[in-house]
């Protein structure tokens, strides 16, 4: 009888994870066909004014780059001040909201954004978009950067004290490096992240038709443009969306891959 | 003369109401092993990390009595417990050297792992350190493995060896006394043997105190054993009289496997 | 095992080599005694394992100290459970030969020496024989050598064992011919008898240093 139950939950197991997987695979494959069909070398030669994608994928990076500057030092130094000098109650305080903020609609945080660096400034802007995507950066930074210090034995802080040295030294000589691995898996996982956003972007640099590293008008996104360009009626700025959606993607598993593979190397 | 004098010592944890250390006395013999033995719970590990005031890095112990360390310059004792000063707590850490259960290497090279004390101590000169390492290596019977690697990372040693080295790492800054929690616990029976061995040679340098839970090891290679339980200092007498004729009868039943 | 096992092992080794060998050195000193009744050197035989018991004692004690500090297993157990058991027998091999000695003084004045001669003397011969050869397996390690040598001991005590019969038979022929005697002669042959019993020590002590290198389970 047990093992006809157990028969059972693995068959459901196994048909939940194929209903999964299968949609996963439908998109991949869609995106993939869809896509590829799209794509030609002069999507990565023209702006889209011209028809192709050159400033939305240079205008995306950049956005995301600047948001990584911002966000990577001070979710990294938050994230080490609540793990290790943190007291008791003030650095749960801390981590709660960290926790909330990474769940936070990143809508939200685009409409929020648009609050106090857009209508203020006159209308879309680059920096507000960078703004936005180190709001969403820094909480997922933090988390991991405790997480990855967490795992670090305290023994091994211990051992460093136990020498005489200081407690900013054994953090520095010694517990950083020792989640040094794990904390750029993290950096890399969040910049990954926030490359693949539309939402923070949507009310607060927008999109642009033409190449621009101007940061106080609005600004190229490979993200929102997709969704401009989903809703026009044309089929070639349909298509034109295939294309940047199978660019994006291949842009976010790309560095994905790359944080994994740099794990697996030291490891 | 001791090196150190451990008076009527109390110790309690913080947000805890009763201590887990009651009013223990107990010197710990100049150049000679003291072990520390006694069931799970007893407070031998506690009342070793208050020998290096390790458990200053949690804050909101209460301690009573003193632990007087002497000053080996000029043959006074002085009360580790009333240090409060950075650069002191630093000092203390220097003379009073402390290795773990689990080896500990630092994510760095060998080299740079027995170096690190001494580069915290202010030793800058590069053939100073070198010479310093190499006798620390040696003194700890890892040089012959190691001499030839000594830029590689200290992550790729065996357990043993790497015990071995957190050992380099604390003698590298010539310690008074060496503190060893459960040196050998997590260790195979042929490393744990070549640290005893080590250890009992090391005693001609520095006056040691082991914590064990491993009775034999505490007989092989101590010179004084206290047993404690439930936080009270039971016995402390040589070692052939705690296993030959030990006086109390508690001491006897742990001895002996009939408790704990 | 820490050096300071095999320290203590060593010691306690040397300090029983040394009583065994005081032991074999009395019993040569009555061997030379013996052919013409030398008081002198009787004594100096009785003298020179006077302070065996604190000896004794001692190394019983540094024993007892090394199994309590380390424990030891397998052929360091059987080695010390030996040595604790041969020390025992010197012990009593030394009390036997000290009531030889005074067994044998206090008749051998008065009763036929050359006769006597013919058997005691290689009596005591083979007794030295056998307790020399068991203290010299002390120090020995080869397992054939040991077999070898614990051959010469069953060899020497079954000698010793025969000639005793010998002395015995012909003591009792003597004393048939000459009854007022008797009671010396009775006393002789239980000196003699005390001198065949350390024979038979040096087996046990010969067994036991063969356990120590082969194993299996202590038989007396």
């Amino acid at each position: 009888m047990r093992l006809q139950l157990n028969k059972l939950f693995l068959a459901l197991s196994v048909f939940s994870a194929l209903i999964g997987l299968g949609f996963l695979g439908w998109i991949l494959i869609t995106l993939f066909v869809k896509g590829l069909a799209s794509m030609h070398l002069s999507l990565f030669l023209n702006d889209l004014v011209d028809g192709g994608l050159r400033n939305l994928i240079v205008g995306q990076l950049i956005l995301a780059g600047l948001a990584a500057l911002v966000g990577i030092p001070l979710g990294m130094v938050a994230g080490i001040y609540i793990r290790e000098y943190g007291r008791g109650k003030y650095a749960e305080l801390i981590r709660d909201l960290s926790d909330i903020m990474v769940s936070a609609p990143s809508i939200v945080i685009g409409a929020f954004v648009y609050a106090f660096a857009v209508a203020p400034f006159g209308g879309a802007n680059g920096f507000a978009g960078v703004i936005a995507l180190s709001i969403m950066m820094i909480p997922i930074i933090i988390n991991t950067t405790d997480s990855m210090l967490s795992l670090v034995p305290k023994e091994l802080r211990e051992a460093g004290i136990a020498l005489g040295a200081s407690k900013y030294r054994v953090i520095l000589d010694i517990v950083i490096k020792a989640a040094k691995v794990g904390i750029m898996t993290g950096v890399l996982l969040a910049f990954a992240r926030i490359a693949g956003e539309t939402a923070p972007l949507l009310f607060t640099s927008e999109t642009s038709n033409y190449f621009s590293l101007d940061l106080r008008d609005s600004f190229p996104s490979l993200t929102v443009s997709i969704y401009n360009l989903a809703n026009e009626p044309e089929k070639s700025s349909r298509d034109l969306a295939w294309a940047a959606s199978f660019i994006l993607t291949a842009m976010v598993l790309i560095i994905n891959l790359v944080g994994r593979y740099l794990t697996r190397h030291k490891k | 003369m001791p090196v150190m004098n451990i008076k009527k010592f109390s110790f309690t944890y913080p947000g805890v109401d009763h201590p887990s250390l009651k009013s223990i006395t107990l010197p710990i013999k100049k150049n000679k092993i003291t072990a520390l033995i006694g069931p799970s719970g007893c407070g031998k590990s506690t009342l070793l990390r208050s020998m290096n005031r390790i458990h200053d890095l949690y804050p909101g112990n209460k301690y009573d009595g003193k632990i007087e360390l002497l000053d080996l310059e000029s043959g006074k004792y002085r009360n580790i417990l009333e240090i409060k000063k950075e650069n002191e707590f630093i000092e203390l850490r220097q003379k009073v050297g402390m290795i773990f259960q689990k080896p500990t290497p630092f994510p760095m090279s060998i080299f740079d792992n027995v170096a690190y004390g001494l580069r915290i101590a202010g030793i800058k000169n590069k053939s100073e350190l070198s010479d310093r390492v190499e006798a620390a290596l040696k003194g700890s019977a890892l040089w012959k493995e190691v001499h030839d690697r000594l830029d590689k990372s200290a992550m790729g040693l065996s357990g043993g060896q790497q015990q071995r080295l957190c050992i380099a790492r604390a003698v590298a800054v010539k310690p008074e006394v060496l503190l060893f929690d459960e040196p050998t616990s997590a260790l195979d029976p042929i490393s744990t043997g070549a640290i005893e061995e080590l250890i009992v040679e090391l005693k001609n340098d520095v006056s040691i105190a082991i914590v064990t839970h491993n009775m034999q090891q505490a007989s092989r290679i101590s010179d004084y054993t206290a047993f404690m339980y439930l936080g009270d200092l039971i016995e402390y007498d040589k070692t052939e009289n705690i296993f030959l004729n030990p006086k109390e009868k508690q001491t006897e039943d742990y001895i002996t496997g009939r408790f704990g | 095992m820490v050096q300071t096992f095999k320290q203590n092992l060593d010691e306690v080794k040397s300090k029983i080599t040394a009583i065994g060998n005081d032991l074999v050195k009395a019993n040569e000193l009555i061997l030379t005694a013996l052919k013409d009744c030398n008081e002198e050197q009787f004594n100096e035989a009785r003298n020179s394992i006077k302070n065996i018991t604190s000896r004794t004692d001692e190394i019983d004690n540094a024993i007892i100290k090394i199994l309590a500090l380390y424990t030891p297993e397998a052929r360091d157990l059987r080695q010390v459970v030996a040595y604790f058991k041969i020390t025992n027998e010197i012990a009593r091999a030394c009390s036997n030969t000290r009531s030889f000695i005074r067994g044998f003084t206090a008749v051998c004045k008065d009763l036929d020496v050359d006769t006597i001669n013919e058997y005691t003397v290689p009596m005591q011969a083979s007794t030295v024989k056998a307790i020399a050869t068991s203290i010299n397996m002390i120090n020995i390690d080869d397992s054939d050598e040991l077999q070898e040598m614990y051959e010469e001991v069953l060899i020497e005590e079954s000698k010793a064992d025969d000639l005793y019969e010998m002395i015995e038979r012909k003591l009792v022929a003597q004393a048939e011919n000459c009854s007022n005697s008797f009671e010396k002669f009775h006393k002789m042959l239980r000196a003699l008898r005390k001198s065949e019993k350390i024979a038979g020590r040096a087996i046990s002590v010969a067994n036991l240093l063969v356990y120590i290198k082969v194993g299996g389970s202590l038989h007396n």
